[in-house]
């Protein structure tokens, strides 16, 4: 004990830690103000921040997976060459030969999943709990950025191992980017701009006309170098403006809670740990004068205590949680890597990472411009909404289901069809992505279902046009309150997604009842 | 006197277009930076073989492996029809390799299940247009020479239209 003190007191190790003990309330502040990595937090936060029940610590799991995909992605690079001749070889020495090597592999690939999982589960508790009302609606713009950057980053990665499996999931993505509407080859009204397959946005992406060479090294700056880059800044700007909207969202059973307390035993001295400030305060001390850079806070009763320890022991409990399930999972489950890609044979079904199959399975019943690359942007620009066309502000800290019960419904309903879409192309799709159960051998041959037919362009056109314009009109004569606290612009902007997204399944219903493969068509696309 | 123009609206207004001027380059040069300009893709012409390596009323399948195209003689028991054309093994929906059906005699696309017949006409399935017909002629030693690669398809849109894919670059009329 004496020897550590003196090391403690050495000048050498004052150098480097300034402090003392974090026993005391100053050295516990300085523990934290004073560390480069831990200074990311704030000295001091909400009882309710720790709530296991609240955030469920989601956002910190995204992270922790961050660090982890990070640390064994950057062990890979030491073998992995990205070149089609020797990138395959080159994943079967690292599972085979290299010291730990299939571990490594597996814990980079379950973490990435992982991420992808944590980060769509965080969105959900965020919407949930009403976090993204204000102050903290940029915040959540940033996390869908995050949320884009996460799939861009499992996507690249995909192609990386060069096998049957990534080679035709790029295969089908890039194609799926000829699709977009003016500027890919094969998109609606880019051919009147003059793009075709060597000058279109596909082409750009993939390094030329076929998935090859090309591809690959454009595939791995992007994964190891470009997205990581933007990841880390926009994780960093996320993180800053949590503390800049005044820490995370306090659940608003604990506020009631702490109102009542306090209203009955009003100036006790018991209540002194609650202090009501209506702002928090930054000084700039003798820099200026009278003003303070203000970090946006509501009139709220804070109920405060140090984040050394109570935070922190939380955070590094979690990462050990964490790393041992990716760990022991990684031990067990390897990683799937088929033989080596084939451009010349496709497997059959050939199917896309887990978290990109609700959009294959849109295929079936739309073109690839619309389910490719129109429908996903619908869905980034709806999220991105949803905290601007927000009409009860004030209702944050928990679900406040009956004010919120369209915004809460639609949103679920968005949420549960993505995933079941997923689980429908996951376990019910067989060869010629035909159905098949899963019990059901993917042996018995299943012939493609009947011919289709167009519907006639009045009736096609009627529908649309009677289906956009009833669906705008109708809800503003029905729910007169819903349109008025809204306002036209917000109104019309969250019908809008509203009847994209009944669109999906007014054209699924219309071709597995009716066998309908285009509702209307034109020249230069078909719906 | 009021000026007209300041040293202020001077500086200003070089600054802001400099700026708009450097940003607007950077990402413009940077874009073009991207486009690759040297393809190693096969784009490349093959010389297939002498017509009777084809025999009527058969698709050949052996230049798949490596070139990605299959090789049709019309007839009997495929189609009615006449002449030798080739048709490039890539799913006009999302570029798959569909596989060749003997038994059916049709094409099929695992990926989301298209078919298209022996022309490469699309018949059931979500690919929006036939499977492109590559270049083919006849070399004057009087062998079959097949533009493979999808380069060689120039315009996809233009190249499915019927006259076009009838025409003599398109099919070889013995
Ligand atoms: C790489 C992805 C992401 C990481 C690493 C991340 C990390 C975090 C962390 C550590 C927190 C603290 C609270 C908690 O753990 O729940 C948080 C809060 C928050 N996140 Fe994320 N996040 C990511 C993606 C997202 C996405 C996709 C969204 C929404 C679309 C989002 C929106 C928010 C908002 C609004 C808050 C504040 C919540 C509150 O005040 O209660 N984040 N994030
Ligand atoms: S790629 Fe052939 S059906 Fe989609």
């Amino acid at each position: 004990m004496k020897l550590l003190n003196k090391l403690i007191d050495s000048q050498v190790f004052r150098s480097i830690i300034r402090h003392g003990w974090p026993n005391t309330a100053l050295n516990r502040s300085l523990i934290i103000t004073s560390n480069f990595f831990l200074h990311v937090l704030p000295v001091k936060v909400d009882k309710s921040a720790l709530r296991l029940g609240y955030h469920f610590y989601l956002g910190v799991i995204s992270f922790f997976m961050f660090i982890i995909v990070s640390l064994t992605g950057v062990l890979l690079m030491f073998y992995y060459i990205p070149a089609t001749d020797r990138a395959y070889e080159n994943m079967k020495d690292i599972i085979f030969i290299v010291p730990w090597g299939r571990v490594v592999r597996n814990m980079h690939r379950w973490a990435a999943h992982g991420m992808v999982l944590a980060v769509m589960f965080h969105m959900l508790r965020v919407f949930l709990t009403g976090s993204y009302k204000p102050p903290r609606e940029f915040n959540w713009v940033v996390g869908i950025g995050l949320l884009v950057i996460t799939l861009l980053l499992s996507f690249t990665g995909y192609l990386l191992p060069w096998d049957q499996l990534s080679f035709w999931a790029i295969s089908v993505g890039g194609n799926m980017a000829k699709a977009t509407p003016f500027i890919g080859a094969s998109g609606p009204f880019s051919e009147m701009l003059g793009f075709d397959i060597t000058n279109d946005i596909s082409f750009v992406l993939t390094g030329g006309t076929v998935i090859g060479q090309n591809t690959l090294i454009r595939f791995y700056v992007l994964h190891c170098v470009v997205l990581p880059l933007i990841a880390c800044g926009l994780i960093g700007l996320h993180f800053f403006r949590i503390r800049k909207d005044g820490g995370l969202s306090i659940p608003h059973k604990d506020l009631e809670e702490r109102r009542k307390n306090e209203s009955g035993k009003i100036k006790e001295a018991s209540a002194a740990a609650i202090q009501p400030e209506p702002v928090k305060t930054y000084h700039l001390m003798a820099l200026m004068n009278d003003k303070t850079p203000v970090v946006a806070t509501e009139d709220k009763p804070y109920d405060e205590i140090f984040t050394w320890p109570h935070l922190v022991v939380r955070l590094v409990l979690c990462f050990l949680v964490v790393f041992t399930a990716l760990f022991v999972i990684s031990f067990i489950a390897d990683g799937p890597l088929e033989t080596v890609a084939n451009p010349s044979v496709t497997p059959n079904p050939a199917k896309a990472a887990w978290y990109f199959l609700g959009l294959q399975e849109l295929l079936v019943y739309f073109d690839p411009w619309l389910a490719g690359v129109v429908l996903p942007s619908l869905i980034i620009s709806g999220l991105v909404l949803i905290c601007y066309v927000d009409a009860h502000q004030d209702a944050q800290g928990g679900l406040h289901f009956s004010k919120r019960a369209f915004s809460v419904i639609f949103f679920l309903v968005g949420f549960i069809a993505w995933f079941a879409l997923i689980i429908f192309g996951e376990f019910f799709r067989g060869p010629g992505w035909q159905l098949y159960f899963p019990w059901e051998s993917w042996d018995i041959h299943k012939s493609p279902s009947g011919a289709l037919h167009n519907l006639s362009s009045l009736a096609g056109w009627s529908l649309i046009i009677g289906y956009f314009v009833g669906g705008m009109v109708l809800p503003k004569l029905l729910w007169k309150s819903f349109y008025n606290r809204r306002g036209a612009v917000k109104y019309s902007l969250i019908m809008f997604h509203v009847l994209m997204f009944g669109m999906i399944f007014l054209k699924i219903i219309l071709r597995l009842y009716f066998d309908v493969r285009y509702i209307i068509t034109t020249p230069w696309f078909n719906i | 006197m009021k000026k007209l123009i300041t040293r202020r609206d001077v500086l200003t207004w070089t600054t802001s277009w400099g700026l708009t001027v450097f940003v607007g380059g950077g990402v413009v040069n940077i874009g073009r930076f991207m486009v690759p300009k040297v393809l190693y893709e096969p784009s490349e012409t093959i010389i297939a073989g002498f017509p009777e390596d084809f025999p009527e009323g058969t698709v050949d399948t052996r230049l798949i492996k490596d070139y990605k195209v299959w090789v049709i003689h019309h007839g009997e028991p495929i189609t009615k029809k006449k002449g030798i054309y080739s048709l490039i093994a890539v799913c006009t929906h999302l570029g798959c390799t569909p596989r060749w059906n003997q038994e059916e005699l049709l094409f099929q696309c695992g990926c989301h299940g298209s078919v298209f017949d022996v022309e490469g006409n699309n018949i059931s399935g979500p690919a929006p247009s036939p499977l492109w017909r590559a270049p083919i002629r006849m070399t004057p030693d009087g062998r079959i020479e097949v533009g493979v690669g999808i380069l060689n398809v120039g315009r996809p849109q233009q190249a499915q239209l019927m006259p076009k894919r009838e025409d003599k670059q398109h099919l070889l009329k013995l």
